[in-house]
């Protein structure tokens, strides 16, 4: 097991957002955490990530306990994440975007190194041509790219994608589902949180299904999505018994 | 690039005249000029920290006052330059670290004024312990000349401006950037942000130390409590801001074009620069809100070079 | 021995009075705009020359000169607004903040330096006959003067909390500090509620100054010393309840005058700036919490 999650507890002054949750991710998997908004997920990759201190509970990276260590330690020792709502440095070019992760991320490299292989990386993506733009000046979907680039550049073991198909229209979100099925085949270990279902089902080998909290379902895609409870849990209890809706 | 030999040519001009200036002038202009590059000094060391690192730091009088009164306790007391100097680096250095630590911890506004609640403090401890004014005795005035206190400031100037320019070069200066700009981001490809600004609160104290030595060894007599008065961090803060927070040559621009309007405007009025530099302060503030570097970038694209070098 | 302590308190219970009231006017901006106006001390200082020149040109007493002092300044804060901070609500919290403290600081040294240029740099007091009148209970002096300073602070924050909890206006304010959307969405037009706070916040500076002046030597230099002070002690008493920022200028004013006595005068100052620190650290966001 590449990333251990166990009994993972957060709250909020009154409100339980992650509550005793545990699963496993294993190296080369791509796992699916899905959910109504508000579920917790993404507290809970907060809480992966080094972001938020947990109230109980541990977070293990191959069988190292990390749960007491800094995000930028984490970072190093190889988790990487985007955001939900994007966040590039705006102030700064595409290629130094990238390069920061590449000069931070585990085992950083020098200068020109990072830089020759930022580039690559933003060919990788597409974006090799933007190099030089500023990153205020590029789309959403080029933008997620590069958050993408940039969390690739600290080549880690795990990468955490928060609604990376947010906001980007059906041929975006296509053309952004081959690109992570690229990343699939080079074997990085991903856990997304996606509302997408096309997408997750196009991506995932399993998905994690989450309300209120806590974990409702766990399973491959098909299971999964037909699940009564899962539905419930978007649609309601008088959607349950419809599960063709789900399709 | 074929611009870049020619820039450093210009560089190595623009310091070679620097240096010859004692040959080629007057005390008057020498002392204008000594002016000019101890405020470069001042302003760049404030913006490495305040432009560079986005800390506002409304402390900096602190670690000038520092560097200004140990310099010159220990110079007057009989050691030599070469001895006093970097004392007094290493006392506003030494406060740097125990002033950045706790300091860095609040966030952006209370930052600001806490760190000149320290200076504040600073300033009424040094005014209490040290009342009296601090002259040159007759002997050290007979001794006394300009051209080495203008070198010196030069050097101050330089140090800070490459310091300065190096944080556009380096990975340690990237880092900042991102802690700058996106703490969050910054944490999450694996940058310590604390340890940088703590870094770089250090180096810019380190820096205002030496600034402040240099003015403890040129200034014939003044009150020990002047050198941590809060006009040094507005001057500094000021020529900066008009300059380009986070840019290398907006500084030393600025405080060459700030020292002629004072000398021209102090002819008339003594302290009608200030009114003049603060209205200005504030219109620039408010006129590019999104942050002055950002402006600068807008207005000058040969300028995004100079920030960034990829 | 006691009684020397005890005098040093009252002294000191006098002046954190002031403390008070100077610092209420910018709690009051901070809360309603979350603008940290820290020329907040320059406009103390205008108000304090307010009641200087009313004195000197026609012996006006300075109790009276509040009566001018308030409105003028209320006007003074209303074009400061105008001018210079208005275009701060559109940013977000923090910046709006931030980017205050530096306007602040170069307004600061703008009106204290247009002080310098128009009145000299040097400490002018005000004289009224009734100067040197005091009141002795036991061992203790209390100048009548300052004592009627604090008297007529108490009064004047007694006069804004019932405006503020009393009148539509003063309701207005109170709900755009709680929750800036929520008033807006209510109706509340904001844009003027922002200019009536700054200005009435500013209109208590001047109250401040002017009674200030009662007691102390007004020169251009106290603008940064009343800032300091007003800082400190919102930071100390935390946000909203006028009360309850009075009490903390009370404690500030009865803090120095211990420490002025245990330490000696030269400190004084100093321990309302440790304190402050001190609770800085304790609580990063300091008491300034504006939810």
């Amino acid at each position: 097991m590449l990333l251990e999650v166990e009994g993972l507890t957060k709250t909020f002054g009154g409100l339980v957002a992650v509550s005793r949750v545990s699963f496993h991710v294993a190296s080369g998997e791509v796992v699916g955490l899905l959910g109504p908004n508000g579920s917790g997920k993404t507290t809970l990759l907060n809480l992966i990530a080094g972001a938020l201190r947990p109230d109980a509970g541990q977070v293990r990276l191959a069988d190292q306990d990390i749960t007491a260590l800094p995000a930028n330690t984490r970072a190093r020792l190889g988790i990487a994440r985007t955001f939900q709502l994007v966040r590039t440095l705006p102030k700064l070019t595409v290629l130094d975007n990238v390069l920061v992760g590449r000069l931070y991320g585990h085992e950083g490299s020098g200068l020109e190194a990072a830089r020759t292989e930022s580039l690559h990386l933003l060919d990788a993506v597409g974006l090799r041509d933007k190099a030089r733009s500023l990153a205020s000046q590029l789309t959403l979907t080029d933008q997620k790219r590069v958050e993408l680039a940039r969390a690739l550049a600290t080549h880690p073991k795990v990468l955490l994608l928060d609604e990376p198909f947010g906001g980007l229209n059906p041929t975006e979100v296509g053309a952004a589902v081959a690109l992570l099925r690229q990343l699939q085949t080079s074997g990085v270990t991903v856990v997304l949180i996606e509302h997408n279902v096309r997408a997750v089902r196009a991506l995932c080998d399993r998905l994690i299904v989450f309300n209120y909290g806590q974990t409702v379902v766990e399973g491959g895609p098909d299971e999964v999505l037909a699940h009564p409870a899962v539905i419930e849990a978007y649609l309601g209890k008088s959607s349950a018994s419809n599960l063709a809706a789900f399709s | 690039m074929t611009g870049r030999p020619r820039a450093w040519l210009m560089i190595a001009l623009g310091l070679g005249v620097l240096a010859a200036l004692p040959l080629l002038s007057t005390g008057g202009v020498l002392t204008w000029g000594f002016q000019v590059l101890l405020f470069v000094a001042l302003a760049q060391s404030w913006n490495v920290l305040g432009g560079f690192g986005g800390q506002v730091s409304l402390g900096h009088a602190a670690f000038f006052g520092l560097g200004a009164v140990v310099t010159r306790m220990v110079w007057l007391s009989g050691h030599p330059l070469a001895v006093a100097l970097p004392a007094g680096m290493v006392a506003a250095t030494m406060a740097g670290v125990l002033i950045g630590a706790p300091t860095l911890r609040l966030r952006g506004p209370y930052f600001a004024i806490g760190t000149l609640a320290v200076a504040e403090i600073l300033r009424i401890t040094v005014g209490n312990v040290l009342p009296e004014v601090s002259t040159l005795s007759a002997p050290a005035l007979a001794g006394y000349t300009l051209v080495p206190r203008y070198l010196l400031a030069l050097m101050a100037a330089v140090l800070s401006t490459l310091v300065a320019w190096m944080l556009t070069q380096t990975r340690f200066g990237y880092g900042l950037a991102v802690v700058r700009d996106d703490e969050a981001v910054a944490e999450a490809v694996g940058v310590n942000a604390f340890r940088h600004k703590l870094a770089v609160f250090v180096l810019s104290s380190a820096l205002a130390g030496l600034t402040g030595g240099v003015f403890g060894y040129y200034h014939v007599s003044f009150y020990p409590q002047f050198a941590f008065s809060p006009l040094w961090t507005f001057d500094a803060l000021l020529i900066t801001f008009f300059g380009g927070t986070g840019t290398v040559w907006g500084p030393p621009f600025a405080a060459a074009v700030y020292l002629l309007f004072r000398e021209a405007l102090a002819l008339r009025l003594v302290e009608l620069h200030v009114l003049v530099f603060g209205i200005v302060f504030v219109l620039v503030v408010l006129a590019f809100p999104g942050g002055l570097v950002a402006a600068w970038r807008a207005f000058g694209p040969g300028r995004l070079r100079q920030t960034h070098g990829s | 021995m006691t009684s020397v302590l005890l005098q040093n308190a009252v002294f000191g219970l006098l002046l954190g009075g002031l403390y008070g009231l100077g610092a209420v006017g910018l709690s009051l901006v901070f809360g309603v705009l979350a603008v940290l106006n820290v020329a907040h001390g320059e406009l103390i200082m205008l108000g304090g020359y307010v009641s200087v020149w009313l004195f000197t040109l026609w012996r006006v007493d300075p109790f009276v000169s509040v009566l001018v002092a308030g409105p003028a300044l209320f006007l003074v804060g209303a074009v400061l607004f105008r001018l210079f901070f208005r275009r701060l609500v559109s940013f977000a919290e923090d910046d709006r903040i931030k980017t205050s403290i530096l306007i602040g600081f170069g307004l600061a040294l703008v009106l204290q330096t247009l002080a310098i240029l128009a009145w000299g740099a040097d400490e002018r007091a005000v004289t009224p006959r009734y100067a040197g009148m005091v009141m002795t209970v036991g061992n203790v002096v209390v100048p009548l003067s300052r004592l009627g300073a604090l008297a007529l602070a108490f009064l004047v924050l007694g006069g804004v909390h019932l405006f503020l909890t009393r009148t539509r206006v003063g309701t207005a304010l109170r709900a755009t500090a709680d929750d800036e959307q929520g008033a807006v969405l209510v109706g509340i037009p904001i844009g003027t509620a922002y200019l009536r706070a700054f200005a009435l916040g500013s209109a208590l500076a001047g109250v401040a100054g002017a009674l200030v002046s009662v007691s102390d030597a007004v020169s251009p230099a106290i603008g940064l010393h009343w800032t300091l002070k007003a800082l400190i002690v919102i930071v100390l008493g935390g946000m909203g309840n006028i009360f309850g920022t009075f009490v903390a200028g009370l404690f500030l004013g009865l803090a120095e005058a211990t420490s002025g006595f245990l330490l000696g005068n030269a400190y004084r100052e100093v321990v309302g700036l440790m304190l402050f620190l001190l609770v800085l650290s304790v609580r990063p966001r300091g008491l300034l919490t504006r939810s």
